[in-house]
């Protein structure tokens, strides 16, 4: 019984992030080709933009470029468009019990599946560029597992407040712009003076991409200690977002 | 305890109403004005398994939040509900479908959100959608569908998902007569057969013809419950 529960529940968690993949091409001429279509566009855009007009002494910029941007889109889409999505599946809340969280989940998850995709893309390219370096190639997985949990847990948090609090959706997409900058995406820590490294401490997102950038160029990995640190607060968030919503979520329908 | 199917003990909801304030200075400096409204005041309740349950009541006296906390749309405040089998509410047929996917595949989304599971659901495709009488367009994008399809099969995921406990509010009309009359026998059936209804109607003489029991509610509070002639004619007199 409590297996099938299990599988029930699986199966529902996917086909609501089957529902939101199947919906977005829907309707295209290209159908799912957009899914390697966009990063691809994606990549030749910022690199151009970034190697022309923004000038940042890294060897293979354009790679470099790439393992800090492909993360982030998917961080910061996935956040902006989890964060209203209780409010905007109101009539759906007031349907039926059921898990609820499958709501941002299913948003999380279903931009994962472009980023895996788009990760691989870049793995094909490094490989036929012969650019690729083990064992360094193989942290994008603990990278991107880190990635995926802290990002699923933020929009839970992010999700739950915006239920009872409407501002949240402004902050976050305030915050995302200062975020973008203050995590080392196109640069690395190698480029920051040593007084100010410590502010990333604060960022539970500064190893992570440190991590994709050291997969894909093989510099030197970080202090040890900024990872402990960014894995404590992303341990307390991760706790933090799950006992709010456990709170929370079996009355969210009274505020919306 | 293995015959009863809800079992509310002590059950209060508490909403905050608050007083919007017309202009952003106001809302910072002046403190939110906000203030309790209880729905539901102290209410025990034990239904059992295959009775047929009226709620009756004027408006506001806290029907609608009962039948909500008895299908786990919503908690209570204080106080403790348990529910004993698969609840499907009758209610809010038409959401929950994904305009841009087709009535297949919407068909598949919405009996996982009801609970059913996927084995459950691909044995009784054909059934929920010849019931439905959708045609044609089961494989067309479900923002094609008419107002009464949507509604058609909406109803049809529902009472195929079997439940043991069924929540209706109000008297719901699907679709035209045809279907009227389809959904009117389905239903019938359900009455007949060992399942637990709960209902919340203003229709006295379809509650007092169809449930065994009536519960009237005032004010948040079951006033009186018992057999439903007897609750109806009370009800009518003190009106």
């Amino acid at each position: 019984m409590a297996g099938s529960r299990l599988t029930n529940y699986l199966h529902f968690i996917w086909a609501m992030t089957e529902k939101e993949i199947k919906a977005r091409y829907k309707h295209t001429v290209f159908g799912f080709l957009w899914v390697i279509l966009n990063p691809v566009f994606q990549m030749f855009v910022i690199g151009f933009v970034f190697s022309f007009f923004v000038y940042i002494p890294v060897a293979n910029y354009y790679l470099f470029l790439f393992s800090g941007l492909l993360p982030w889109q998917f961080f910061s889409l996935t956040l902006s468009k989890a964060t209203p999505s209780f409010v905007y599946e109101r009539s759906l809340l007031q349907k039926a019990n059921f898990p609820r969280e499958a709501i941002p989940l299913s948003i999380v998850l279903s931009n994962f599946v472009h980023f895996v995709v788009s990760l691989v893309l870049l793995i094909v390219f490094l490989g036929l560029s012969k650019s690729i370096v083990f064992p360094q190639a193989l942290y994008l997985l603990p990278a991107s597992i880190l990635l995926l949990l802290f990002t699923a847990s933020v929009s839970l948090l992010t999700a739950t407040l915006q239920v009872k609090y409407r501002d949240i959706n402004f902050f976050v997409q305030s915050l995302l712009i200062l975020w973008f900058y203050a995590t080392p995406i196109v640069y690395n820590l190698a480029l920051i003076p040593s007084r100010f490294v410590i502010l990333y401490y604060f960022n539970p997102l500064s190893y992570i991409f440190e991590l994709f950038h050291v997969s894909v160029l093989s510099t030197s990995l970080p202090d040890i200690r900024l990872f402990l640190v960014n894995i404590f607060s992303m341990g307390l968030i991760i706790l933090f977002s799950y006992l709010l919503y456990k709170r929370e979520h079996r009355t969210f329908v009274d505020w919306l | 305890m293995s015959n009863v199917a809800v079992q509310l003990s002590h059950i209060s909801k508490k909403y905050v109403v608050h007083h919007e304030k017309p202009t952003l200075v106001e809302n910072i400096f002046k403190r939110t004005t906000s203030e309790a409204f209880w729905a539901l005041r102290n209410i025990n309740l034990t239904i059992h398994k295959g009775e047929k349950i009226g709620i009756i009541g004027p408006n506001g006296s806290g029907k609608t939040t009962l039948l909500k906390i008895i299908a786990g749309i919503t908690a209570p405040t204080t106080g403790a509900a348990n529910i004993y089998g698969r609840v499907v509410s009758l209610i809010e047929l038409k959401a929950g479908f994904h305009p841009d996917l087709t009535g297949e595949e919407n068909i598949l989304l919405n009996g996982l959100l009801i609970g059913m599971s996927k084995d459950e659901i691909r044995n009784k495709i054909t059934s929920i959608i010849n019931f439905a009488d959708i045609g044609s367009f089961i494989d067309a994008p479900f923002y094609t569908y008419s107002n009464g399809m949507a509604l058609r099969l909406g109803f049809s995921i529902a009472v195929h998902a079997e439940p043991e406990i069924l929540v209706l509010d109000e008297n719901m009309a699907v679709g035209d007569e045809k279907f009227g009359q389809k959904s009117q026998k389905k239903m019938e059936q359900f009455f007949r057969q060992n399942k637990t209804i709960i209902l919340v109607s203003h229709d006295l003489d379809f509650v007092k013809d169809s449930c065994t029991l009536t519960i009237l509610m005032t004010g948040g509070k079951i006033t009186k419950m018992g057999k439903s002639p007897a609750i109806v004619k009370y009800y009518r007199n003190t009106m």
